[in-house]
């Protein structure tokens, strides 16, 4: 609707740069600007003409910064000055499994001393992936008074003390959302700082602290909140305070119960049911720790509107997911871990006609021996039952090419596909080929597919493939794949909207690394981890591109000549200056 | 009766872990004066274009594209000839998880089993989700956590006792169930005819444990209660000095 929009004003404005001096009105291209969200419309309407930068960047008041070493917050003060929200991500998404130093970066204080004087009045916060100390927690909390919004998505380095500066002196906080992060949990003590008079929260996400939080203070905080829609708990919180909360906040659209498995009496039962009951907003609901099965039909009547449906803390086997999935028809996301086996997968086939987007994950992915978990026979059964699916993210011990075929057939229309065949270089179980054809059969079949993530064992082939069919492919994950170079060369080569490449333990060497020159530049970052990069190959490409950060951790004990761990990525601030002495910077 | 194949496989590098048969037997990884296929020129241009195709079908070493022009210095560094793992490992025990196929179905996989350490961020689950599995009682409706301990249910999504067991040096592990057990003896006993241990060679070996938390454990620091509540899996390691 927006870039329908956007069109026409570009259209008209071109046809009359020719003719008059006097561009298209200011007012209405304001208005029409103030309308752009996207800040991929917005990046499109700055490189317009210089009227249309000058008028894009004075009303952009989001700024999404995808690298935070891409740009120097000095250089977006200066772009922007009226901004009220940032979206900050730090380090690259192998960090999330533990192979990037502890001290690589992305630290947010510099950010933040700089918004503290551009910025006085910003209002959100979002990081995912940056480190941010409690000292820093602090200092947001003081230094912007209208402060309203923070996000914390796989960050590190603060602990529950910082949180309990955010609740004392945010005064109109509407949203504290910390998700998935390396938090010191000292002590549920920071939610009872919130002060008695206030009332503004809307989102309260605490889901992944895992100490005891004074449930008297949560009581009267959900209470007197009564604009909170989204509330997401920690285990600490057992079924009878759930229900507690319940009553209090019948509103709420996003439910993350706490620990599922107290024992209750009959009358305790029937009141979370019926209080489950009146909340008749809620379309998401997660937490479900330790649910046990007898206590999951206290759900059903919240279930009825559910469209995402998060049991990925909940074992849940079989035949009691079935159940639950019998109540919930308009689902259109579901996560689950992989005790539910083929049988639950054929369940939500059969009972979620709807279903967009489907994570399986492995409840004991570290057990190499297991014999349980999915296989490829689930997920063909998914496929056949739920022909919207789009998003998948699946962890398995076996695959066969004819199944993901066969998958995606049923369901052309992947944007986001990511299999995980635990086994590193693992066969085709039955005919034991390479996995070339499924991921071929995916690219081929799968023209709108954005982002891909490849396992199994793999040759060239599959690059090959990749690099030819892959149209819109922006992300690529790949590991212990590949047969030489000449694969990612192939993917360089193709892939024209590739933005993140991002490799471990494959046979890409110097060769395949410089072929993708210019192609880094067009692109958010590389990485590599564990290939056959020299450092003199990571020279030779620092050498050659300027305007690209190349980045090399070096490993203990490693040979001086290769590059165990390779970044790349474009800048416009230059090398960057807080690298640990882990990380080489050429 | 244990046989031990060892085809002097090397690996380019100690970390890069690559399927077996994309190996070329005879080269340690590359070396620019291997002339085994056409040579790349390093121009940027000149790498996309030439696009030579003599490694693609899988099945040829993987040295075949490395080769560079003399005036490029890039590999100017010795690689070290790294050294041979066994590929395979099979006993002729019954009870074997190996089904005696094709050697191949068993080789990609042995080789990337590193004796139950796992490498290093695989699979890729978060770090906070992998602390979370450690937590994650298995079990039915009549089940809680503590039972579940109890009978050191690990693997199966039910009311199993059966524990996996590694051996140090052996690639395939064997699974016992603890509920036929109350003391270390009959324990050691077991795991001594399960793996052909003698009684002077029960010496050289430690029994280790590995608990709900991740931690490794020797056995015989702990109380039986406590181990049988605690444990996830078992490792023989040998004791080293």
């Amino acid at each position: 609707m927006e870039s329908s929009e956007l069109k026409r004003s570009k259209d008209s404005a071109n046809s009359h740069e020719s003719t008059r001096k006097s561009s298209f009105p200011d007012e209405v291209l304001d208005r029409v600007l103030s309308l752009l969200k996207s800040h991929r419309d917005r990046s499109s309407v700055s490189i317009v003409c210089k009227d249309w930068y000058n008028a894009e960047r004075l009303s952009r008041t989001h700024v999404f910064i995808g690298n935070c070493y891409s740009v120097s917050p000095e250089i977006v003060a200066r772009r922007f000055p009226k901004i009220r929200s940032v979206t900050l991500k730090g380090k690259p998404r192998f960090s999330d499994f533990n192979l990037v130093p502890q001290n690589w970066g992305a630290d947010i204080h510099a950010w933040l001393v700089v918004f503290a004087a551009k910025y006085p009045f910003l209002e959100e916060l979002r990081l995912k992936r940056m480190a941010i100390s409690d000292k820093s927690l602090e200092f947001l909390a003081l230094s912007f008074p209208n402060f309203k919004a923070l996000s914390l998505l796989s960050c590190d380095g603060f602990s529950t003390n910082g949180l309990a500066a955010i609740a004392t002196h945010c005064k109109n906080l509407t949203e504290l959302d910390i998700q998935e992060n390396g938090i010191d949990d000292k002590g549920g003590g920071w939610l009872s700082c919130f002060p008695e008079c206030f009332t503004s929260l809307e989102v309260l996400n605490f889901a992944n602290l895992t100490s005891e939080i004074n449930f008297d203070a949560l009581e009267r905080l959900v209470s007197r909140c009564k604009s909170m829609r989204v509330l997401k708990l920690n285990r600490s919180i057992s079924l009878e305070q759930l229900q507690r909360l319940l009553v209090s906040s019948p509103q709420l659209a996003e439910l993350g119960t706490g620990s599922f498995s107290q024992g209750l009496t009959f009358q305790q039962h029937e009141e979370l049911e019926r209080s489950l009951s009146n909340c008749k907003n809620i379309h998401t609901l997660s937490g479900l720790w330790e649910a046990m099965g007898i206590y999951l039909p206290a759900l059903y009547p919240a279930c009825a509107h559910l469209t995402f449906l998060n049991l990925s803390y909940a074992a849940l086997q079989s035949g009691e997911l079935a159940k639950l999935l019998t109540h919930c028809p308009q689902l259109r996301c579901l996560w689950v871990l992989d005790t539910v086996e083929d049988k639950g997968l054929e369940a939500i086939g059969l009972n979620c006609p709807l279903l967009e987007e489907l994570r399986v994950f492995p409840a004991d992915p570290f057990d190499e021996d297991i014999i349980h978990g999915v296989t490829e026979a689930g997920f063909v059964a998914v496929s056949f039952g739920c022909p919207r699916l789009h998003y998948v993210l699946y962890f398995c011990r076996q695959m066969t090419n004819a199944a993901v075929a066969t998958i995606v057939q049923n369901c052309p229309d992947f944007t986001h596909f990511r299999l995980c065949i635990m086994n590193p270089g693992q066969p085709d179980y039955l005919t034991n080929e390479p996995m070339d054809e499924a991921f071929g059969a995916v690219v081929k079949t799968c023209t709108k597919l954005q982002r891909l993530s490849v396992s199994g064992l793999l040759t060239n082939l599959t690059f090959e493939n990749i690099g030819r069919y892959a149209k819109n492919l922006e992300t690529l994950s790949v590991a212990f794949a590949g047969s030489s170079d000449w694969g990612m060369q192939c993917v360089l080569g193709g892939c024209p909207k590739l933005r993140k490449l991002e490799i471990r333990d494959c046979p890409f060497g110097n060769a395949a690394l410089l072929s993708g020159l210019e192609k880094y530049e067009s692109m958010r970052s590389l990485w590599m981890s564990a290939c056959n990069v020299t450092m003199n190959g990571c020279r030779l490409l620092a050498r050659e591109m300027p305007r690209l950060n190349v980045e090399v951790m070096k490993e203990d004990g490693s040979d001086d000549s290769q590059a165990d761990k390779v970044y790349v990525y474009r800048s416009i601030a230059g090398p960057r200056r807080d690298a640990p002495p882990s990380v080489l910077t050429l | 009766m244990c046989m031990e194949l060892r085809l002097g496989l090397a690996l380019p590098s100690t970390s890069a872990i690559i399927p077996i048969k994309m190996f070329d037997l005879n080269s340690y990884g590359y070396d620019p004066r291997e002339a085994l296929g056409p040579l790349l020129k390093l121009g940027p241009c000149d790498i996309n274009s030439s696009g030579s195709r003599s490694s693609s079908s899988g099945s040829s070493g993987g040295s075949k594209k490395r080769g560079f022009d003399d005036e490029v210095l890039l590999f100017e560094e010795d690689r070290i000839a790294p050294k041979t793992l066994p590929l395979l490992l099979w006993t002729n025990q019954p009870n074997d998880e190996d089904d005696h196929k094709d050697l191949d179905d068993n080789s990609s996989s042995a080789i990337f089993k590193n004796d139950g350490e796992g490498l290093v961020g695989w699979p890729p689950v978060k770090t906070w989700r992998k602390k979370l599995c450690r937590q994650i009682p298995y079990g039915g409706a009549d089940n809680n956590g503590m039972e579940a301990a109890e009978k050191g249910c690990v693997g199966r999504a039910s009311n199993s006792t059966y524990v996996k067991v590694k051996m140090e040096g052996v690639a395939i592990a064997r699974k016992i169930d603890l509920s036929v057990h109350n003391s270390f003896e009959t324990l050691t006993s077991t795991l001594m005819r399960m793996f052909g241990i003698s009684d002077e060679n029960w010496k050289s070996f430690k029994l280790t444990y590995q608990d709900r938390e991740g931690d490794w454990l020797l056995a015989e620091d702990v109380p039986w209660r406590t181990f049988i509540r605690s444990l996830k899996c078992l490792k023989l390691i040998r004791s080293r000095g």
